[in-house]
C-alpha cells in the first residue's frame, strides 16, 4: 500500500512538469489555441458526467434486486442508453466541434513566416506583406493580435512544428508547405519544440517564441533587417571567425559570412537560448558549442573542431554574444 | 600386476603431474636465456605452431588485396629505420645485437617468399607473440601495411642500390644529426616535395602552424600512422616546429594554385553543395591561404583522394559512432564519386 502511495505520489510530481507558462497547452497565448483549451475543458465536463451516470448504473444493477429487469425491458435500455444516447451526444459534439476546425481567414496582406525544419534547428523566414524576406533562425517573433500565416516545410526528415500555447501541432514534411494560420492575444516569452521524431537530438529541438506589442514588433523586425554590430568585421572575433572558416555555413548580414547550410547568426547575441532552445546564451555555452557541438547536441550537423584553439573559441564566442 | 584405473587415482596422478611442473617452474631451474637457443624438436614446435597459426588466420582475416606497390618509397624509409637492425637490408647486416635473440629475425631477402602477400600482411599487422615480432604500430591503417607487404615481397630480387635508392637518406642510418632532417628528407625530399609519391604528402610551402600541430597528432598518437607515429615520436617540440618551419619556407604548394577542369569538382571546391549540406573547400582551404589550415592546393590528389576516404571511415559503423570532427564530417557528405575528381582539381592535375 505504502509503495502504491509513494509511486502515485512520483507520478503526480512528473506530472507537475507541465506546470509552466512557457510551454503548455493551458497556458493559452493564442485564438487556436484558446479554441482547443476550451473544447478540451467541454469534453472533460461531459467525459466527467457520463462516466458518473455510467458508474451510477453500474451501482443500481449492483444492488437491484432479482428480476427487477425483464428481457424486454433490458434490450430497450440498453437501445436506449446504449445506442441512440451516444449517436445523439457524438453528433451533438461533432456539431458544436466543426467551427473550430475552420481556419483562422488570412489576408494578403497578413504577415507570413516561413519555417523549415532541419536536423535539428528552425530556419526562418519572415515574409511581410511589400517588403523583402527576412533570413534568421530559432528564435519566432508574432504580432499581438495581428493574423500570422506559418508556411511549414522541411529540409530533411518529417518534423512537427507545436506552440502549445499558440495552436494544434502541424507536421513539417519535406517537398510539401502545410499552413498553419495562427493570432497571439497576449505578450510574454513562449516555447515551441519539434514534436516529430526526427533522430538523435529530437528532443534538443525547440525554440522560443515572443509575442510582442504590433509596434515592438515593428520595430524590432526594422532592428533585425540591419547588421547586428558596427564593430563587425574589426574585431578580434570576426577575424577568428572568418579565419576558421565559420562563413562556409553561417551567414552575418553585413558581413561576408553569407554560408545557408547552417543556421543565420546575424543577430544571434539577441537571442534567449542557445542550439535551437538546448542551453542558455551564454559566453560558456557558445565556447562549447562552437568547439564541440556534436557533444552539446548528439547528431547535430555541425562538426566539432578539435583543431580550434581555445583563444579562438573565445573571441567567436564574444563576437556572437556581442550581436544583438 | 595391473593397475585398475579409478576417477580418484586419475584425479591425483593430474594433480601431482600439475604440482611437480609448478614446482620445477618455481625453482628456476629452466633458462630462459636467449644465449642458449632452443632444442631442435622445440624450435620445430613453436615455428609450427606458428606458421599453422599465421596461415590459418590469414586465409580468414586479411584483405583480398594485400599487396600495394603504389608506394615502395614511404615503406622503405620505414623499413629503413624501423625494420633493418633485425631483418637486415640489401647490402646492410642486421645489426649483430638483434642477431643474438632467440628466436634471431629472418633474413627476409630469402624467407619472404615463404610468405603469401595476405600471410605477409597478417604478420605485419599483428606480430608474432614470443618472438619479438611487433605487431603494426598504428590502428586503422590498412593501406600502410599493405605499401609494407608489396615492398618485403620485393626485399629477395632488390640490389643495394635499388634498396638506397627508394629508402633515400634513410638507408644511410642517420637521422639524429642535422635536427632529424635527414630521415624527413628521405621520404618527404630534400626540396620537401615528396620525392614523386603519390603517398607522401608535398611539405614544402605548407601551412608551418598545420604541420607543427601534425607532427604533434602523429606524435601522441591521435593521427594514426605507424610510419609518421615513429618518427615524429623521436622528435623534441622544438624540433617539430622547427623542422615544420623548414619545410614550410620551401616553395611548392602555395594557395590558389589547384583549380582546373572538372565543372562537378568546381562546384563542390568553390561552392560547396548546399542541398547537401557541404560547405565549399574554400571556406575553409582559401585561395589567398589567409586562414587557419592547411594549403591544399597542389597536394597530390592521391594523398588527397585516400585522406578524404579515410576519413569517411568504414560503411557499416551506425552515426551515432562515427567520428565527429571537422573532416570526418565534411568528408562524408562529398559524393563518393566526386572525392577523385575533387582531389584531381585541387592537385590541378
Amino acid at each position: 500500500m505504502r509503495r502504491i502511495r509513494s509511486s502515485v505520489g512520483a507520478a503526480a510530481l512528473l506530472s507537475l512538469g507541465a506546470c509552466n507558462r512557457h510551454q503548455s497547452a493551458l497556458s493559452v497565448f493564442g485564438e487556436e489555441a484558446a479554441t482547443v483549451r476550451h473544447l478540451t475543458i467541454v469534453m472533460l465536463i461531459g467525459a466527467v458526467i457520463i462516466a458518473a451516470g455510467v458508474a451510477g448504473l453500474m451501482i443500481a444493477a449492483v444492488r437491484a434486486p432479482e428480476g427487477r429487469l425483464t428481457l424486454s425491458g433490458g434490450m430497450r435500455m440498453v437501445g436506449w442508453l446504449g445506442g441512440v444516447l451516444p449517436v445523439v451526444v457524438l453528433l451533438a459534439l461533432l456539431l458544436y466541434s466543426l467551427p473550430s476546425m475552420r481556419p483562422l481567414p488570412v489576408g494578403a496582406n497578413d504577415l507570413r513566416i516561413a519555417v523549415q525544419g532541419e536536423q535539428f534547428w528552425w530556419r526562418v523566414r519572415y515574409q511581410p506583406p511589400g517588403s523583402p524576406p527576412l533570413l534568421t533562425a530559432n528564435e519566432i517573433r508574432i504580432p499581438v493580435g495581428r493574423t500570422v500565416q506559418f508556411d511549414l516545410t522541411a529540409g530533411d526528415v518529417i518534423h512537427s512544428f507545436w506552440i502549445p500555447g499558440l495552436a494544434g501541432k502541424m507536421d513539417m514534411i519535406p517537398g510539401r508547405t502545410n499552413r498553419l494560420v495562427v493570432r497571439a492575444t497576449k505578450v510574454g516569452v513562449f516555447r515551441g519544440v519539434c514534436t516529430e521524431f526526427c533522430g538523435l537530438s529530437h528532443a534538443l529541438m525547440a525554440f522560443d517564441v515572443v509575442a510582442m506589442e504590433p509596434a515592438a514588433f515593428d520595430a524590432w523586425l526594422a532592428n533585425e533587417r540591419r547588421p547586428a554590430a558596427p564593430a563587425a568585421g574589426t574585431a578580434p572575433g570576426a577575424q577568428a571567425f572568418a579565419a576558421n572558416g565559420c562563413a562556409g555555413c553561417h551567414a552575418i548580414a553585413g558581413t561576408p559570412a553569407a554560408g545557408l547550410i547552417g543556421p543565420d547568426l546575424t543577430h544571434i547575441g539577441s537571442r534567449a537560448s542557445l542550439g535551437a532552445g538546448t542551453t542558455r546564451m551564454t559566453r560558456e555555452a557558445l565556447v562549447r558549442f562552437i568547439k564541440d557541438a556534436p557533444s552539446v547536441k548528439p547528431g547535430a550537423r555541425m562538426p566539432a573542431y578539435p583543431q580550434l584553439s581555445r583563444e579562438d573559441a573565445q573571441a567567436i564566442a564574444a563576437y556572437l554574444e556581442s550581436l544583438k | 600386476m595391473t593397475i585398475r584405473l579409478t576417477w580418484k587415482r586419475v584425479v591425483v596422478t593430474l594433480i601431482g603431474i600439475f604440482a611437480l611442473g609448478m614446482a620445477y617452474a618455481w625453482s628456476g631451474l629452466f633458462n630462459v636465456a636467449a644465449s642458449s637457443g632452443h632444442w631442435a624438436i622445440t624450435d620445430w614446435f613453436l615455428h609450427w605452431v606458428m606458421r599453422n597459426s599465421v596461415q590459418t588466420r590469414a586465409a580468414f582475416t586479411t584483405p583480398k588485396e594485400a599487396s600495394d606497390d603504389s608506394g615502395l618509397v614511404s615503406a622503405a624509409g620505414y623499413y629503413a629505420s624501423s625494420c633493418a637492425s633485425c631483418h637486415g637490408a640489401p647490402g646492410v647486416r642486421p645489426l649483430p645485437l638483434m642477431q643474438a635473440a632467440t628466436p634471431p629475425a629472418p633474413d627476409l631477402s630469402k624467407n619472404a617468399k615463404e610468405w603469401t602477400d595476405r600471410q605477409l600482411y597478417w604478420i605485419l599487422e599483428h606480430g608474432v607473440k614470443f618472438s619479438g615480432m611487433p605487431a603494426w604500430g598504428a590502428k586503422d591503417r590498412p593501406d600502410e601495411v599493405k605499401r609494407m607487404v608489396a615492398f618485403v615481397r620485393r626485399l629477395p630480387t632488390m640490389s643495394p642500390q635499388e634498396y638506397r635508392v627508394l629508402a633515400g637518406s634513410n638507408a644511410l642510418g642517420v637521422g639524429a644529426a642535422n635536427g632529424r632532417f635527414d630521415s624527413c628528407a628521405g621520404c618527404h625530399g630534400t626540396d620537401g616535395l615528396g620525392r614523386g609519391q603519390g603517398d607522401i604528402p608535398i611539405l614544402a610551402g605548407q601551412n608551418p602552424a598545420y604541420l607543427a600541430a601534425a607532427l604533434e597528432a602523429y606524435a601522441t598518437g591521435k593521427r594514426q600512422s605507424a610510419v609518421m607515429g615513429n618518427a615524429a615520436a623521436q622528435l623534441t617540440a622544438q624540433e617539430r616546429v622547427a623542422l615544420a618551419q623548414r619545410f614550410a619556407a620551401m616553395p611548392g604548394i602555395a594557395p590558389g594554385r589547384g583549380g582546373a577542369g572538372d565543372a562537378a569538382a568546381r562546384q563542390i571546391v568553390e561552392r560547396g553543395l548546399p542541398d547537401k549540406e557541404l560547405p565549399a573547400c574554400r571556406s575553409c582551404h582559401d585561395a589567398a591561404g589567409a586562414k587557419r589550415f592547411p594549403v591544399i592546393d597542389g597536394q597530390r590528389a592521391v594523398y588527397i583522394a585516400e585522406r578524404l576516404r579515410h576519413w569517411r571511415g568504414e560503411k557499416e559503423v551506425v552515426d551515432a559512432r562515427k567520428d565527429q570532427a571537422t573532416m570526418p564530417v565534411i568528408a562524408r557528405r562529398i559524393p563518393e564519386d566526386m572525392i577523385e575528381p575533387v582531389a584531381r582539381y585541387l592537385a590541378g592535375e
